[in-house]
Parts: C-alpha cells; structure tokens; sequence
C-alpha cells in the first residue's frame, strides 16, 4: 500500500481544504487532531490567533465527547454555534492520522447545510488518502540533541532579555 | 505527542502545568505572558471562574525559535487544581508531552501537594502513560511565605524520581524561567531520542 511522507501529508491536507473553503463559502477553516495541533487552515491571518482557537475547539471537542461518554453515547455528532453575525462549525471524523477536527467560520455568505454537505465530501476526500508514514529521515537526531543546549540558552536569554 | 512538520519545518509540544488548587498555575502562565516579548506568544486564553479560578484550562502558545532549522512553539497548559475538577484535568493532560508539577510550599498545603501528585500519576496511567515515561519537572512555588517547608523535606515527600527541580515564587517570577526552560529541555531531549528512533526504521525500513 502506497504512503505518503510528511510532506504528502501536508499538501494532501491543504488543497481539499482550500476547496472546502472556496465550495462551501466559508471565511476561515483550520483542520486540527484531537490534541489541538494545527494540520492545515486557510483564513487565519495571524498565527496565534490560529492556536487559540485550536486549543479552544479541542477543549470543546473533548469535553462534549466526555459528556457523552458519561451519558452512553461514544459521541456526540457535530457542534454547531451560531451568532448574531458569524457561526462557527465543528465537525470531526476519523481518518489514517486518528481522529481529526475541522472548525470552520462562516457568515450569511454561506449556511449549516452548505457547510454540512461540503464538510462531509471534505471528510471523503481525507479518508481516501493513503496511510502516512511518520519515519522520515529529513533532520538528524544527533544535530538537533548537540543545538538543544545552546539554543535553549539563546532563547531564554531572549525572553527574559537577560 | 510531539507534533513535527517536515514541510513547515515547525514542531509544537505541549507542555501540562499540573498541581493542587491555588499552587500558582496561572501565576506562572501570567509571569511568562508578561515577560515574553509580543512576536514571541499569543493571546493569554483563561477558562476561570468569577473567583479566578480556573475552570477548565489556560493557555499561552510561545515561540522559542530554531533548532536544527526547526521553529520549535511549546503550548503551555494548565489544569484546574480543585480536587473536584478531574475529569477536566484528564482532557487537559490527553497529549502531553510534559509536566511542570507546581507545588505549594506551605506547610498545610503537604497533603494537597501529595494528593494531588497521585492523581497526576493516577491520570497518565488511566491513558497507559507510565511517569517514569514522561518529561516531569517539580517547582516547589510560595518560598517567599512564611511556614513554608524545606526544600529537603518537599523534595522527599515528592520527588523521589529525582525529577529536576526548583525554588519559586511565581507571583515575583523567581524560579519560572529556570522551570520552563527545565521542562522544555526534558520535553525536547525525548522527541531527539524519538527521531532517532524513527530515523532508524525509516533506514533500516
């Protein structure tokens, strides 16, 4: 069976992302694990504006997922919110890397059943791709141990401006 | 777990800050975050109560810099510290790749500190993870109170891995630094090991 290496990985991830964005009519989409690690996004100007609401979604993700644990479901199905102006969208599913998230924003430029339909062909289109192999040899271990040290040293001197 | 993108040439780690109700958690958290230059972290994310409390987690993403051509960013966590909060702390410490246990020195806080320790250890290995496995780092926070502990006496009540550790006083930011950078290291040393580790499947594969 065919694997992809990282960098597979990646593109694989962004360009059915990007089309979700474009056919759904959304404004923002970050493609997320179950740990709140980002995979993928489209939207997000700035970085850490990203990581928040990463980190955010996962808390939801696993706080509704232990919810329905205590009430006898495996888990619940996707989290919808809506606001005034903007609504924001979490489905999850299953795929070769486990269980992963997509959150998405969107306005009245779209709605829940556009995102819902395209969501679903988005979850297709990643559960199709090949199993990925995680053993790929682009950076040395023993390079990145020596640097450890003296580029801990360098950063903390930064951030305390020691 | 160690997330490391080749392509982006990034790796993000997550980093639990764990520890009894009221130890000074989110007073790490805040020290950093006011430390920390601007393009170095992010927004300051507090789940807390109207007491300040926290309620489900803080976090604060930072950014360390290269390492090997690799952008390292570390997300710091912490958990709720109030006994009845646990099921929130496993959500929490579901991918972490390493534990700031932060403690409280005074002397009335010991059983808290030992209570709260076991449920640590009683969480990971609710999730397989065995203590010994995952980067720990102890701070023995308050010092700078009366009737706290000596550090010989909170080191045999809680350290008996020999883990590294430290004196703080987070409120004045003594000790934070010397901690994270612990950490970090501990966290960053594992996933060397585990590169090395795959670096050889993929050769020998």
């Amino acid at each position: 069976m065919d694997r992809l290496s990282l960098q597979e990985i990646q593109r694989a991830f962004v360009e059915p992302l990007e089309d979700f964005v474009r056919e759904a009519g959304v404004r923002m989409a970050v493609l997320i694990n179950r740990g709140g690690q980002v995979l993928a996004q489209s939207g997000f100007e700035r970085l850490y504006d990203l990581v928040g609401v990463a980190s955010l979604a996962a808390g939801i993700n696993a706080s509704s997922r232990a919810l329905a644990r205590q009430l006898g479901e495996d888990q619940f199905e996707h989290l919808h919110h809506a606001g005034e102006a903007r609504q924001l969208f979490l489905g999850h599913f299953e795929s070769a890397a486990g269980q992963l998230m997509l959150i998405t924003v969107f306005d009245e430029n779209s709605s829940i059943g556009l995102v819902r339909l395209f969501f679903e062909a988005f979850v297709q289109r990643i559960q199709r791709l090949p199993s990925m192999d995680t053993a790929r040899r682009s950076v040395s271990p023993k390079d990145f141990e020596s640097e450890l040290e003296t580029s801990l040293d360098r950063f903390f001197k930064d951030l305390v401006g020691g | 777990m160690s997330l490391v993108n080749y392509a982006t040439r990034e790796i993000t780690c997550k980093i639990v800050y764990y520890g009894p109700g009221r130890s000074g958690k989110t007073t790490n958290l805040q020290y950093i975050h006011s430390r920390v230059p601007w393009d170095r972290k992010g927004e300051m994310v507090s789940l807390a109560t109207e007491a300040d409390r926290t309620l489900f987690f803080d976090f604060l993403p930072l950014e360390l810099g290269r390492i090997s051509g690799f952008t390292t960013r570390f997300q710091l966590y912490t958990v709720p510290g109030q006994v009845y909060y646990n099921a929130t702390r496993k959500l929490v410490l579901q991918g972490a790749d390493g534990v700031v246990f932060v403690a409280d020195s005074q002397r009335s806080q010991l059983e808290s500190d030992i209570e709260s320790f076991r449920n640590l250890q009683e969480n990971l290995l609710e999730r397989s993870i065995d203590i010994r496995d995952i980067p720990v780092v102890m701070q023995y926070n308050k010092r700078d109170l009366p009737n706290v502990l000596g550090m010989e006496r909170l080191e045999e009540e809680l350290n008996f891995r020999d883990v590294p550790s430290f004196a703080a006083s987070a409120l004045l930011g003594e000790g934070v630094f010397d901690t994270l950078r612990a950490a970090s290291e501990g966290v960053l040393r594992k996933l060397a090991r585990k590169l090395e580790t795959s670096a050889d499947v993929a050769a020998g594969g």
